[in-house]
């Protein structure tokens, strides 16, 4: 029993029919799989820049607490080198009190009026009449 | 211009008149001061020599122009090429580079400044502007008081003095002139002035020892050093304050010998008082004088 030629023709072209229309249904996918990728990045992309921008902003923020954190020590330190200086100046404010309390005490005990003596007043020499200005040596 | 300044004012209106003054006085230091880093002059007494033309306020050029003239007609003994030998004998101002050690040159004939158009100068030697820039200032003050509608004030500044019409109390500004031989610089003489302005040049003030030697400011053009004319003081009266300065320091140099020929040729309202203290004037200078020591 032989097998029929006009059968094996029609298998073939089965199988190429059946081949191409895989390769189609591939090239399909692979065109749908690529614009959703373009669309992803895209919408991707603004979150990529605020990251980044995020990243700097956080990088200063931590430069400035750094540089916060130096101030405040040497502030500290000059603080703490201010410290007898202020007690000095206290101390002095103390005995300036004192002093004044004293003067004042002296103030109250001395008395209200004091007779001056009699003054004789000689009249005043002829003089020049009074000047609205005088002109005086004045520049080169 | 590194003098005290006095303005008395009749009527209400002083403080718009201070301002005016004040005003204009500040802009004229800006431009003719040489003690100041920022000024005009400063910058073109250091491009003196260099041929370069620098381009110049209109109070700087009109200041420049001014003291041309004076040097012609003083016949050259008012000239302001005197800076380098101010600061050779201790006077300074700002630095101005290259300029320092210069030796004095001997009597000058030739121009102050080298045109080179409206609005530009060149100069060949830096300048000092000091006395008469003083006397242009108290020019333009009183041109602003004025046109401001006030007419009746003195200014004083620092001994240069500008009255305009009347003082409260008389029919003229009274104006003493000091005696540079009194230690508390009472006055000589006193001056009636109206409408006017009268400088002193005197050696009272501004002198110091240089090397051992005394030396003061009113420094003679011909010779490069301080003046030692015998005489102590020039007091000249007349309309502008910028010319009194002038004559008073011209007729300073001119000297105890030539004083009295050189004021009344000129005509001038002068008062000279020599190293004995002896006070002279011209005709003019009495009939403006209304007090002198001694005499009343």
């Amino acid at each position: 029993m032989g097998i029929d030629p006009r059968r094996v023709l029609h298998i073939g072209v089965l199988m190429s029919v059946s081949t191409a229309a895989y390769a189609l249904a591939l090239a399909g996918v692979t065109t749908l799989q690529s614009t959703a990728d373009r669309t992803l990045i895209a919408a991707r992309a603004p979150v990529d820049r605020s990251v980044r921008d995020l990243a700097l902003r956080h990088d200063l923020l931590e430069r400035a607490v750094r540089d916060s954190t130096s101030r405040y020590a040497e502030i500290q330190d000059r603080y703490a080198r201010l410290g007898p200086a202020i007690a000095d100046l206290e101390s002095n404010i103390g005995d300036l009190a004192t002093v004044s309390q004293r003067i004042t005490h002296s103030a109250a005990q001395l008395p209200t009026r004091v007779a001056l003596p009699a003054v004789r007043v000689a009249p005043a020499a002829a003089s020049a009449p009074r000047v609205h200005a005088v002109t005086s040596a004045s520049g080169g | 211009m590194g003098s005290p300044l006095r303005l008395s004012v009749v009527g209400p209106r002083g403080e718009q008149a201070w301002t005016e003054v004040s005003e204009e006085f500040d802009a004229t230091d800006r431009a003719l001061s040489r003690f100041r880093e920022d000024a005009e002059l400063v910058a073109l007494d250091r491009a003196a020599g260099t041929g370069i033309a620098m381009p110049v306020s209109r109070r700087l050029e009109r200041a420049v122009h001014v003291t041309e003239r004076a040097r012609r007609l003083t016949d050259g003994r008012f000239d302001p090429r005197v800076l380098t030998d101010l600061e050779r004998i201790g006077e300074r101002g700002a630095v101005l580079a290259g300029h320092h050690h210069q030796g004095h040159r001997s009597r000058r004939t030739d121009a102050v400044v080298r045109h080179a158009g409206r609005g530009y100068l060149t100069l060949d030697d830096p300048i000092d502007l000091g006395g008469i820039g003083k006397g242009l200032a108290l020019r333009w003050s009183t041109a602003r008081v004025e046109r401001a509608g006030i007419h009746d004030f003195l200014l004083d500044a620092g001994g240069d003095i500008v009255a305009r019409g009347r003082p409260p109390d008389d029919s003229q500004w009274r104006i003493g002139i000091e005696d540079p031989h009194d230690i508390v610089g009472s006055s000589v003489a006193i001056v009636g002035i109206t409408d006017g302005a009268i400088a002193t040049s005197s050696i009272r003030r501004r002198r110091w020892d240089h090397d051992g030697t005394p030396v003061h400011h009113l420094i003679d053009p011909r010779t490069g050093e301080p003046g030692w004319t015998g005489l102590h003081a020039v007091t000249v009266a007349g309309a502008d304050p910028a010319w009194t300065e002038v004559w008073s320091k011209s007729l300073f140099l001119a000297g105890a010998h030539d004083i009295a020929i050189e004021a009344r040729s000129r005509g001038l309202a002068a008062w000279w008082i020599d190293a004995a203290g002896t006070l002279e004037m011209t005709s003019a200078a009495r009939a403006k004088t209304i007090w002198v020591r001694g005499e009343d």
